[in-house]
């Protein structure tokens, strides 16, 4: 910097001056303020008195001072809500020095990026998790040429996760006639369209069951909500369809899920791993014909709908687990 | 009063800062928030007949692209260290700041807490994997700032031996 004109010099310290809004205290050898300047103001360093500790007014030198050696430099430290400073100690004879710099906007912009890095990592750890855990189970003469690749995009989504299952008696296999499955394909359609009107997202369809997730698609409610509602509708949906022996049950957990394009043996999958999902397909186990059980945390955010027992025509009514 | 400042260590999403807020402010939040930087919180607390300001510096979780500034730790009296259960990467990482921490902090209390124990379904960290480190002296708990199980105890563990040497 030797060689650096004063002017470029002036105009470094001016920027920061402007930019970083600098203050400074100075402390004796026993970690007393013993002086201070800048802008005090803009830390909310109010109760900066002589003598005091310093360390009283600003936590993060607790324990710095008297400071010997090179200068030191704690970044982004949060002095106040939403407020981050770079401090710097530096020490010079029998006196330290405390330099405060501004950093919020960069810690802002730093912090946005490290949640998303992090949430990638965490995925990525589940995913793998996940896929061990597949291929733990696999059989190895079944196993194909590729193995399953995970995608590195991923999400943490809070969702609201329902399974609907449903009987409907249908004739032995040699007297089964096609007509016999029209009900079910009337079923599973009306199920379905219950749940897509209320930006359910279905990941699987059986012979006696949905798995729906809510969350997943931007609606205008809570998942919870639109769950349970999605499963009202079902119910009256199976009700008018008027089937014989048809019973229905549901189960509705709520939770975390990772969730994220899975790429096996050449087809995109979306993969969603969580518990809730596990959660879900219990409880619909153990609802009885005509029930829907939920867990508490839906309960608690499904807001009105959920706010007692409901009944539908008396076909259906909400328990909770 | 006593100052006593205690360093939180650990990997990126372990519960640092839900330890931290589970200890300070009896609550916890599901949303996962990635702390940068550090954020000092306090607490007061009775220990022996001495009233003790405990400074808890929660510092940014160590990832691959990002090693934790050791600078943190100058003038700690202790540090904790913070495993996830489920992540059982999250150990080593917690024995390698520890052998870091170490150098800057001179030979100061520590502990470690297996936190998140609640998931009892997804634990990867078992007895097994803890059995090399308490053998070697380490006191280990089992806790989870969801719950609050061992979270009280975990802090006022390392306090004793703050305030009692």
């Amino acid at each position: 910097m030797a060689d650096t004109p004063r002017i470029v010099l002036d105009y470094l310290a001016a920027l920061v001056v402007e930019t970083r809004s600098p203050a400074w205290i100075r402390t004796d050898d026993g970690g007393r303020v013993t002086g201070w300047g800048g802008d005090t103001a803009a830390y909310r360093l109010s109760s900066l008195a002589e003598g005091e500790p310093a360390g009283l007014v600003l936590p993060a030198i607790e324990g710095l001072l008297p400071h010997s050696g090179g200068p030191l430099r704690l970044p982004a430290v949060e002095l106040n809500s939403s407020q981050f400073v770079d401090v710097h100690v530096f020490g010079e004879s029998e006196q330290s020095w405390v330099l405060l710099t501004d950093a919020t906007l960069e810690t802002t912009q730093q912090a946005m990026l490290q949640q998303r890095l992090n949430e990638v990592n965490l995925v990525r750890g589940w995913h793998v998790r996940a896929a061990d855990d597949q291929i733990s189970r696999l059989d190895a003469s079944g196993l194909v040429g590729e193995l399953p690749a995970f995608s590195e995009e991923g999400e943490r989504l809070e969702v609201a996760a329902a399974q609907i299952r449903f009987t409907v008696s249908l004739p032995a296999a040699p007297e089964l006639a096609s007509d016999d499955l029209v009900p079910l394909g009337r079923i599973l359609r009306a199920i379905a369209e219950a749940a897509t009107n209320e930006s359910g997202y279905v990941t699987s369809v059986t012979q006696g069951s949905l798995s729906v997730l809510f969350g997943v698609l931007p609606a205008g409610a809570t998942p919870q909500t639109h769950a349970v509602r999605a499963v009202l509708a079902a119910a009256e949906a199976f009700r008018t369809l008027e089937c014989e022996n048809a019973t229905m049950a549901a189960g509705i957990a709520s939770g975390f899920v990772s969730a994220g394009i899975v790429q096996v043996a050449g087809s995109r999958v979306f993969l969603v791993s969580g518990d809730c999902v596990r959660v879900a397909r219990r409880l619909a186990s153990n609802a009885g014909p005509g029930r829907l059980l939920m867990d508490e945390a839906t309960r608690r955010d499904a807001g009105d709908p959920a706010a007692g027992s409901v009944s539908v025509d008396g076909a259906f009514s909400l328990s909770f687990s | 009063m006593l100052q006593k400042k205690i360093c939180m260590l650990g990997a990126y999403a372990v519960g640092k800062t839900s330890l931290v807020s589970r200890y300070v402010t009896s609550m916890f939040s599901e949303k996962y928030l990635s702390t940068v930087g550090v954020k000092i919180d306090k607490k007061t607390v009775e220990y022996g007949g001495e009233t003790v300001m405990l400074m808890l510096w929660d510092i940014y979780g160590e990832d691959s692209m990002q090693k934790v500034q050791m600078s943190y730790l100058k003038g700690a009296s202790g540090y904790l260290l913070v495993a996830d259960a489920t992540r059982r990467e999250t150990l080593d990482k917690a024995v390698a700041l520890h052998e870091r921490a170490g150098e800057v902090a001179g030979n100061v209390p520590f502990l470690l807490v297996v936190n998140k124990s609640d998931l009892v379904t997804q634990i990867e960290i078992d007895d097994t994997a803890l059995r090399p480190l308490i053998d070697s002296g380490w006191t280990v708990l089992r806790g989870s700032a969801k719950t609050g199980e061992g979270v009280e105890e975990a802090f006022s563990t390392l306090t004793g031996r703050l305030v009692g040497g």
